[in-house]
């Protein structure tokens, strides 16, 4: 495959996981808001203990794990959808965490100026608390995409075509060239879409 | 089962593992070691020669951007490439090529959290200790290194954690650990309780690790109350 082709791959895998992570993260977030105490311990627990789990043992514990899922269900499940539920995963605690204290870390009194001015929760949830926790939650996908596109390498060792595959060719051939492109483009992607979210905290208006 | 597959795989082949798990732990500790004797003297370099901060934070920078595992195989190709062109490097042995690749990339979080945490002290505080006729070496290891102690350790730790990771990694080129299960299994489906197997024990590390360290930090750091 050509170098572009492995990189719009590599985006690829790179877009849908974080589109997913938001989706899922940030309606977490906004939960563990309004739950008992207990489970949002529990939430932050396990979404902090996956973010220590070193990558290659995450994607080495799905890995068997989606092929005891696949003999339950008598499907062929792609180990794109593997790297996928890594990315994922990775990805989750920062749009979580960013959510939650962007709701949190507000001040008590907006809260009790909107009860006071009779808005019900649905109201103080939708007008003001996530249009204040905004810049939050958006530096949260940042530092989510940060973290994905550091994993993303990864595919190339369960045999998904992308700009890991640089990387493994390179080390396999000592190739210092192959090793050094696929670097810079993923050094170049990493910083080219955190900046791009930066960029549209000043833009995005709630 | 692949989960009871992995688990008597894993007391059937028991000498090997433990092996492995140790190795696995040394090569972390040795690297985080070094990285932390080169990181906290460049992180304190880099707060007293102003002109050379910079580079080094810029070069920090884009280190801690890259992707660990094409940091860890640049600086490893790097130093092979160099090796069989030019035969320098014969003196290391292919072990301490892997060394120093590990050692680059677990560097990075101590240093740049050494310069962060110096950096953040209040210069009233400096001022004070000058003040009271304290040499500059002085300043130093009484009051701004015990003042940047918190986010030091925080820096190791955080170096520890991702070690555990590279080293696995490190074990694609041939360093040996829990990797050389983790690879055996995701290249040959056979094998893949053995992968399952390294896996969770590596992980269980790099928890055990982030653990202890915040019971150390704990313990080190006196809070003045």
């Amino acid at each position: 495959m050509a170098v572009a082709e492995l990189t719009i791959e590599t985006i690829k895998l790179i877009l849908i996981s974080w589109f997913l992570a938001a989706i899922a993260g940030i309606p977490l977030g906004i939960v563990i808001t309004r739950s008992p105490k207990f489970f949002r311990t529990l939430i932050l627990r396990i979404t902090g203990t996956i973010e220590t789990v070193p990558f290659i043992a995450m994607l080495a514990i799905v890995f068997p794990l989606m092929g005891l899922l696949e003999e339950a269900l008598d499907m062929n499940i792609s180990t794109y959808v593997d790297m996928l539920l890594v990315l994922f995963l990775y990805g989750l605690l920062p749009m979580v965490v960013n959510t939650f204290r962007g709701i949190t870390n507000l001040d008590p009194a907006i809260k009790e100026a909107a009860i006071g001015m009779g808005m019900r929760d649905r109201e103080i949830l939708l007008r003001v608390e996530l249009p204040l926790a905004l810049p939050m939650i958006i530096t949260g996908l940042e530092i989510a995409v940060v973290y994905i596109v550091g994993i993303a390498p990864l595919a190339a060792f369960i045999g998904i075509e992308s700009l890991g595959d640089m990387l493994l060719k390179g080390a396999q051939r000592i190739d210092f060239e192959q090793v050094a492109v696929g670097t810079a483009l993923l050094v170049a992607l990493g910083i080219g879409l955190s900046r791009l979210v930066r960029l549209s905290k000043k833009k995005v208006r709630w | 089962m692949v989960l009871r597959e992995a688990l008597t795989y894993s007391l059937e082949n028991w000498e090997e593992l433990r092996e492995l798990i140790l190795e696995h732990i040394y090569w972390v500790f040795v690297t985080v070691l070094l990285a932390t004797a080169i990181a906290v003297p460049l992180g304190i370099i880099a707060t007293r020669y102003k002109r050379i901060e910079p580079a080094i934070l810029t070069i920090g920078e884009f280190g801690m951007a890259t992707p660990n595992i094409a940091l860890l195989f640049l600086v490893y190709v790097g130093l092979m490439a160099i090796y069989l062109k030019y035969g320098a490097l014969a003196f290391l042995g292919f072990n301490t090529v892997l060394l120093i690749a590990l050692v680059t990339y677990a560097l990075l979080p101590i240093m740049q959290n050494t310069i962060t945490g110096i950096e953040g002290i209040e210069p009233a505080i400096k001022e004070a200790a000058r003040g009271m006729g304290m040499s500059d070496s002085q300043v130093l290891l009484k009051v701004e290194l015990p003042l940047a102690l918190y986010p030091i350790m925080g820096g190791i730790r955080t170096s520890l954690v991702i070690t555990v990771g590279a080293v696995a990694l490190a074990a694609y080129m041939g360093l040996g650990g829990l990797g050389e299960w983790i690879f055996r299994g995701i290249f040959r489906p056979v094998l893949v309780h053995a992968t399952l197997a390294a896996a969770i024990i590596a992980a269980l590390i790099a928890i055990a690790l982030e653990q202890v360290m915040e019971k150390v930090e704990e313990r080190l750091i006196p809070r003045s109350t």
